[in-house]
């Protein structure tokens, strides 16, 4: 991250805002859901970003928008130092190539009318990539990267399992030949021993490729296996930003130990033994955020300085950031929903 | 009862005994489809005990799901039962009427199915959805029966329990129409409740909130729990016995505490050694288990994870093993860990090389995880 060159992806206070039609005369009433407020990331050429968090954080949107894929209402995305957000659609169109991604549905995000040949095919005509009669060999070669046989192209997405309509989707993000993937969830539809697979291959591609990838998920354990830097959201928000050791080896925000607690361990005897950190609750509507800290609701370790101010991010330890007023600190007294497991009720 | 290493960090509730309340005996579940006959369960027996949670482990297709369905007689078709006995409450469900299998499904026995949205009636409030249930089976109505069932939504951690019976589906998040299915499911007290794939798609935070309600809910009522998952990882946690499938068979069969000590076979741990584990951490850091099940319309004469097990010899391509109990536990007393393998995993060396494999190695190793991707 201290790099002198140039990141190949430079995100700066991206915000992604919807308004909602407000109820009311005089547009008095209008909701504004704040998906993603404030998001500043860098990554690296041939590196991998973690973002993590739970359901309606503003995750996948963050990825969908770094793609142009969602609406930004403020902020910049530079890729390869050019920055996205001001360009035209035209202008955009063969930035594009650069970019893909692999979605999280293995079932929905393949076309189920069209060949795997048909899938693989599509961004090589999008992009005028090799001429026509080298398409099918070049498919092939993408098939077989990912690990699936030229038998393949006849066939349809339902004729698939899971993890190989997921290798057919990592095979269509490939044919574009791009510098930057998002990977939004790919691998929590399936089963654990799929997921190592999948894992390994994106792994693997990375190394080969000179691949730079933002690994969307909500399982930090998955994560620290893919990232070299691993972001915490929370409500639209980066609360916590480390490389992926200092996150895992001292974690300094309690969203983010929360998230380490719930990883199940698989030894009966730590398990039992294991303090945990379970939040009460579900996250709160992005239309209308708690004051002050946005996890105060959730949070064990909450006092009522964190009701009324927002901590802001701020540098802990040399790349390690962290939004918290306890962050950096002694750790603090655990109240209500901290110590061991507790009350699982929604509060 | 149990043996002495038994450290299952599961909460056994008070009644818990080893009095068996559901007696599982060589089931078998054929389907007839028109690629061929696929044995769905293949002669599977386990025994879940009063108070006790059983986890049923494998990986999609391994035939857990129709075991659950097979105990509920609610195999869909082709499938039909064609084998077996299921004991429960002195009866062998296999052999009552229909009429009094009505009775006790969804009473005595309950299901909590794999997909909370789509096991839901997309144009039934919350409140029908259970008072239907509690009319049909405790003849409550009226007050009465929304009384109990905003009861019921309290009791598994809904807010605002009243105002949600009028909620639709659609509009709950997917932890809440959890919650939702669990309250139907414990709404006549049953003695055994079946959880499939209760925590997939749903964030890691809400999958920890779920699994130790149903614990919970366990103490509470001394009810058993089958919990069948993919995921070895919330099997240690929430489980007191373990049973783990592959193609329709028991593979091997334990108490929690000595499956995770020492796995025997070789699927059992390599299916440990895939769960991303905290300590055991960094980028790259993976263990794969290569290929994937046979197809069971084509299965191979002998063990049918021969084809991607690194251990594998002669006698295991030829001759198909059952479950028996393995070498040396004799001696220790664990004779209710039970495995079907020839060439079972040494203690400790099972994770401890395995996983630590670089990317850097990966190039050869690449080529044979992957050449048999095509099932």
């Amino acid at each position: 991250m201290t790099a002198t060159t140039t990141p190949l992806l430079a995100v700066e206070n991206l915000q992604v805002h919807f308004h909602l039609a407000g109820t009311g005369w005089f547009g008095s009433g209008k909701q504004t859901v704040k998906a993603v407020d404030g998001l500043t990331i860098q990554i690296d050429r041939g590196q991998t970003l973690g973002l993590v968090g739970e359901s309606g954080c503003g995750k996948s949107t963050t990825g969908r928008a770094i793609l142009r894929l969602a609406p930004i209402t403020g902020g910049t995305v530079r890729l390869n130092g050019r920055d996205l957000t001001t360009l035209s659609t035209g202008e955009l169109r063969p930035i594009r190539r650069q970019m893909q991604i692999v979605f999280q549905d293995p079932f929905a995000s393949l076309n189920p009318r069209h060949t795997v040949e048909q899938i693989v095919t599509e961004p090589l005509w999008v992009h005028n990539l090799r001429p026509e009669n080298e398409r099918g060999a070049r498919v092939r070669e993408l098939l077989a990267l990912v690990g699936l046989p030229g038998s393949a192209m006849g066939r349809f997405p339902h004729e698939f399992s899971g993890g190989q309509r997921q290798r057919i989707g990592i095979a269509r993000a490939l044919a574009a030949e791009p510098d930057f993937i998002v990977l939004d969830e790919p691998v929590s539809a399936l089963d654990v021993s799929i997921q190592s697979q999948i894992l390994r291959l994106l792994l693997d591609l990375q190394i080969q490729f000179g691949l730079t990838y933002l690994f969307i998920a909500h399982d930090l354990a998955v994560v620290g296996q893919m990232s070299d830097q691993v972001a915490v959201m929370y409500l639209g928000r980066i609360v916590e930003l480390a490389t992926r050791d200092a996150l895992y080896l001292s974690p300094q925000h309690p969203y983010t130990q929360a998230l380490l607690s719930a990883v199940p361990y698989p030894d009966p005897e730590i398990e039992a033994k294991r303090r945990r950190v379970i939040l009460t609750g579900e996250v709160p509507s992005p239309v209308n955020p708690p004051s002050g800290c946005h996890f105060h609701t959730r949070c064990p370790i909450a006092v009522d300085r964190c009701k009324v101010e927002a901590p802001s991010l701020r540098t802990i330890a040399p790349g390690h950031q962290a939004s918290c007023h306890f962050a950096g600190g002694p750790p603090p007294e655990i109240h209500g929903a901290g110590q061991g497991t507790s009350d699982t009720r929604p509060s | 009862m149990r043996s002495s290493s038994d450290v299952s960090s599961a909460p056994v509730s008070p009644t818990a005994s080893a009095d068996p309340v559901l007696s599982v005996r060589n089931l078998r579940v054929e389907f007839d489809t028109r690629r061929g006959r696929v044995r769905a369960v293949d002669g599977v027996s386990f025994t879940l005990n009063a108070g006790e949670t059983l986890g049923l482990v494998g990986e999609s297709g391994c035939g857990k799901t129709v075991t659950a369905l097979s105990l509920l007689r609610s195999v869909p078709a082709p499938g039909k039962i064609d084998g077996g006995t299921i004991e429960f409450e002195g009866r062998d469900l296999l052999s009552i009427s229909e009429r009094d299998m009505t009775r006790l499904r969804g009473k005595r026995i309950a299901l909590i199915p794999q997909d909370p949205l789509t096991a839901l009636n997309p144009v039934m409030t919350v409140g029908d959805h259970l008072v239907e249930v509690l009319d049909i089976h405790l003849g409550m109505r009226g007050e009465t029966a929304r009384s109990r069932a905003a009861d019921l939504l309290s009791r598994v951690g809904i807010p605002e329990p009243r105002k949600r019976l009028d909620a639709y589906p659609h509009q709950l998040s997917g932890g809440m129409r959890q919650r939702v299915m669990i309250a139907l499911a414990i709404a006549c007290e049953p003695a055994v409740l079946i959880a499939d794939e209760p925590t997939t798609a749903l964030d890691a935070t809400v999958q920890a909130q779920i699994l130790e309600l149903l614990d919970e809910i366990k103490r509470e009522t001394g009810m058993s729990l089958l919990l069948i998952t993919h995921n070895l990882g919330i099997v240690a946690g929430h489980c007191n016995r373990v049973a783990v499938m592959y193609c329709g068979r028991i593979a091997e069969t334990a108490s929690a505490g000595d499956l995770f000590k020492h796995p025997h076979h070789r699927y059992t741990a390599g299916l440990l050694a895939c769960v991303p584990r905290l300590d055991r951490q960094g980028k790259g850091i993976f263990f794969t288990i290569p290929g994937t099940p046979p197809d069971l319309t084509n299965l191979p004469q002998g063990c049918a994870f021969a084809s991607r097990c690194d251990a594998v010899t002669d006698h295991c391509l030829r001759e198909r093993p059952e479950l028996s109990t393995a070498d040396g536990l004799a001696e220790t007393g664990m004779s209710d860990h039970l495995m079907a393998c020839w060439n079972p995993a040494p203690k400790a060396s099972a994770d401890a090389g395995a996983d630590h494999q670089t990317s850097a190695r990966m190039a050869v190793a690449y080529g044979r995880a992957h050449e048999k991707t095509d099932a």
